[in-house]
């Protein structure tokens, strides 16, 4: 049994071995996911990363903390592949606000512009003293690694204070916690979580498997289809040879950082998985599959 | 005559010291009652010297409370299988994605 509801912008799906610790599963989930929301979302103009003053270390909370540091954590173990500091670019390119808000404005009046990325060395975190110091000019996006990190604390959470499995999803992003069912927990790949349109389903145990896709959330700047994965070396969308790229890992953080990585990398791509032994489906944008590590071959793999 | 007015007021005297007895005995009585009610409604905490709070150290970070029981959020270990890693290794690598033929609880797609 499962349940479905609106957060972080996204679908969460909340599911536990235990069909009836489902709902106190589902209300924790939601209250944790309204926390992570108040704390990092780029869209609300009274979260804890808004108001965060610029050129001075700035107490934050121990969630910002942690959030922030695993970003900048996902940037580090990426060589800054997956960073951060874009929010500045891709609010520029047009992701300025909620995604429903984007695509109901007129792509072909609006004219994305793009800017250099800073790069996430110049954020200065102390996680002990829990300061934050984020220089003028530098905006944080946390769009890349948040749902998967929150999808990880909650699933976490669940299982530790309700004692049974908990499969935890937001979007594409997807964590178990705890003993799975009999056969794993089986998990549909798609270019769209929402969509329902499933290609492969694998079954998984334990940590995470994310998916991240050029084919959602884009917007038009007149003639130009953007979407939202931006490369850090060109601060621009990725022009990448995959489309969606989905990675079974440790973690949901860990999965999506890959899969993220994978996309901006592009040709690159499934040479960096395979030197780090990571499980991964890549789908180019003809359609064609790749798959890396010990992900399952598909009949029509390329 | 003197001495049954005598009589009278040793014995009103002895009926008052009973009822001054009893009426202490009472309150002592729910004064330990209302010990144990509130005893009750309030459990105390024990407080290990370890745990008591250090010097504060740093004046103004606000820590936002975790629950109890709630694990660190995982570092970023890239990979499935022991691979050297920027960030701390896990302790065992995670199993496969493993095909199947049931029915998804769940999508994972873009979004």
């Amino acid at each position: 049994m499962s349940f479905a509801f609106r957060a972080l912008g996204t679908t969460a799906v909340v599911a536990a071995v235990d069909p009836e610790r489902t709902l106190d599963a589902v209300a924790l989930v939601s209250a944790e996911l309204a926390v992570v929301d108040r704390a990092c979302s780029r869209f609300r103009a009274d979260s804890e990363l808004l108001s965060l003053p610029h050129d001075e270390p700035a107490p934050v909370s121990s969630l910002l903390a942690d959030a922030v540091g695993a970003a900048l954590d996902a940037a580090a173990a990426t060589d800054g592949l997956v960073d951060p500091t874009v929010g500045r670019t891709l609010r520029l390119a047009g992701y300025d606000a909620t995604f429903r808000v984007v695509t109901s404005r007129d792509g072909e009046r609006f004219r994305a512009r793009f800017d250099a990325v800073p790069g996430w060395q110049v954020v200065a975190l102390d996680r002990d003293a829990l300061t934050l110091c984020v220089p003028g000019g530098v905006e944080l996006d946390l769009g890349a690694t948040a749902k998967a990190f929150a999808a990880d604390r909650c699933a976490a959470l669940a299982h530790e204070l309700l004692g049974c499995g908990v499969l935890v999803g937001l979007g594409g992003d997807i964590a178990v916690a705890g003993d799975a069912p009999a056969g794993g927990w089986p998990i549909g790949i798609a270019d769209d979580h929402a969509a329902g349109e499933v290609q492969t389903t694998v079954a998984i145990t334990t940590g995470g498997l994310a998916t991240s896709s050029t084919s959602v959330r884009r917007w038009r700047s007149g003639a130009q289809s953007l979407h939202h994965v931006i490369d850090p070396r060109s601060g621009r969308p990725a022009n990448s040879r995959w489309r969606t790229v989905s990675v079974a890992a440790g973690s949901c953080l860990a999965a999506n950082v890959a899969s993220t990585a994978t996309i901006v990398l592009s040709d690159d791509g499934p040479a960096w998985l395979e030197a780090r032994g990571v499980d991964a489906r890549l789908v180019a944008v003809d359609g064609a599959v790749v798959t890396t590590g010990r992900w399952p071959v598909e009949a029509h793999a390329a | 005559m003197d001495t049954r007015r005598v009589q009278a007021r040793d014995a009103a005297a002895r009926r008052l010291r009973r009822l001054t007895a009893a009426f202490v005995a009472g309150c002592g009585a729910v004064a330990l009652l209302f010990a144990f009610v509130a005893a009750k409604a309030f459990p105390g905490r024990s407080q290990h010297p370890a745990a008591r709070p250090k010097a504060v150290r740093h004046a103004t970070p606000r820590r936002t409370p975790k629950p109890a029981a709630q694990t660190a959020p995982p570092l970023v270990q890239l990979g499935s299988q022991a691979q050297p890693s920027p960030t701390p290794a896990s302790p065992s690598p995670s199993p496969a994605p493993a095909p199947t033929a049931a029915p998804p609880a769940v999508v994972s797609g873009g979004s």
